[in-house]
């Protein structure tokens, strides 16, 4: 039963190009305000379809990603109906086990869970998100001499061995966020887009 | 004649993991980098001449963006090659012949030194040593996905061939003694090192 859910995930943050989390490295300031969207394509939680709806993860990370105690607000697409909502905040909270309750093991507090508009138009590491009135951010990628899109593969926390993690530049994270003690409106920081298959029965 | 080169590059430098520089950005840190750059010819040749299975480094200081140029240089070449290879591969690395290590060498504003040492260019996917004379000293391991293939980099700004990875590595080790070419000396652990392949051709 519980899920299966492939999609795309970006993650924005304050960290210089090419986030050394994303290999399990130390942020480059030493600690991390990151946004991150999970963008459900396609997939169900308990048998409730989940595909089209963003969740957005507003974290701040004090140290190395793998050390935990992030403190984090989760944002789930108002598009989604009651039970899409809740089997979300389910998942997301770790209620159904599996890899996605691996990633929020890592959380120490969720200082709130919200409904809001949130804009995932975000495709080959180019586009535009917002998660609420909370984050918006523009990014594009790096290309190589040919026009495609730099991308990392295989990196240590991949969930889909050989696809492409873009890697790419904001042009405008702007993140504001006095319920997580955030104010950022930062140029050319990091924003790497991925995907992602998370599955658990 | 010109030249048709075939290899790979390992470059380990100051920089965290991953060094800017191999998206064009400015290096980490203080925005300087300290490099030691190593090109290893699997199969070449030089106006003529085969060069397959030499090696060239260049120790450096690189005082901003790489593409700023106004690097420092200290030049080696393996001592394996002949004096005709020898010749051959500065006349590529310095420009002399043109194309895209003229390029390359284009970024360069001071060479302080040209030598033939010994050269040690053990390397495959980012895993492996390389040590240059008494200069430099470096050992990396390449992060690896889930499932145990190494983590690269694909289709950045600089790659020669299309498509193939640079191999992203951590350098448990990366040791210069430099100082007598005016370069600074390095002590570090667990910083960038990235392993790339090579195709550089010019008529």
């Amino acid at each position: 039963m519980p899920y299966t859910l492939e999609g795309r995930l970006l993650e924005v943050c304050n960290c210089n190009i090419a986030c050394p989390c994303w290999l399990g490295e130390d942020p480059d300031p030493g600690f991390c305000y990151s946004a991150e969207g999970y963008r459900v394509d396609k997939g169900s939680i308990d048998a409730v379809d989940v595909a089209g709806l963003t969740v957005g993860v507003l974290s701040d990370i004090p140290g190395n990603i793998l050390a935990g105690n992030h403190r984090v607000m989760l944002i789930v697409d108002d598009n989604a109906s009651r039970e899409q909502e809740q089997a979300l905040v389910d998942l997301f909270t770790g209620k159904k086990g599996g890899p996605v309750a691996e990633l929020s093991g890592l959380w120490s507090e969720v200082v709130a869970i919200e409904r809001g508009r949130i804009l995932f138009d975000v495709n080959k590491g180019k586009g535009h998100l917002e998660i609420g009135a909370y984050v918006e951010a523009d990014l594009a990628p790096y290309l190589g001499p040919t026009g495609e899109p730099t991308a990392w593969i295989n990196t240590p926390f991949t969930t889909v061995p050989g696809n492409p993690a873009y890697v790419a530049k904001a042009s405008l994270y702007r993140n504001d966020n006095p319920k997580l003690g955030i104010k950022l409106n930062l140029k050319d920081h990091n924003a790497i887009q991925g995907d992602f298959r998370f599955e658990h029965n | 004649m010109g030249y048709k080169l075939e290899g790979t590059l390992l470059e380990v430098c100051t920089c965290n993991i991953l060094c800017p520089c191999w998206v064009g950005e400015d290096p980490d840190g203080d925005g300087t980098c300290d490099s030691v750059m190593a090109w290893h010819v699997d199969q070449g040749t030089v106006n003529g001449t085969a060069v397959s299975g030499r090696t060239v480094a260049v120790v450096t200081h690189i005082p901003g963006n790489v593409l700023k140029g106004n690097w420092k240089v200290a030049l080696f070449v393996d001592d394996k090659a002949s004096d005709q290879q020898n010749q051959a591969l500065l006349d590529a690395w310095t420009g002399k012949l043109g194309g895209p290590l003229a390029d390359t060498a284009s970024l360069i504003g001071e060479v302080v030194a040209v030598e033939r040492v010994p050269i040690t260019y053990e390397l495959d996917e980012g895993k492996g040593t390389l040590k240059i004379g008494t200069i430099a000293d470096a050992e990396m391991e390449p992060y690896r996905g889930p499932t145990g293939v190494v983590t690269t980099l694909n289709e950045s700004i600089f790659t020669t061939i299309p498509g193939a990875p640079a191999w992203v590595a951590k350098a448990s080790k990366y040791v210069r003694k430099s100082t007598q070419y005016g370069l600074k000396d390095i002590d570090l652990k667990g910083h960038n090192a990235i392993q790339g392949s090579f195709r550089f051709e010019h008529n």
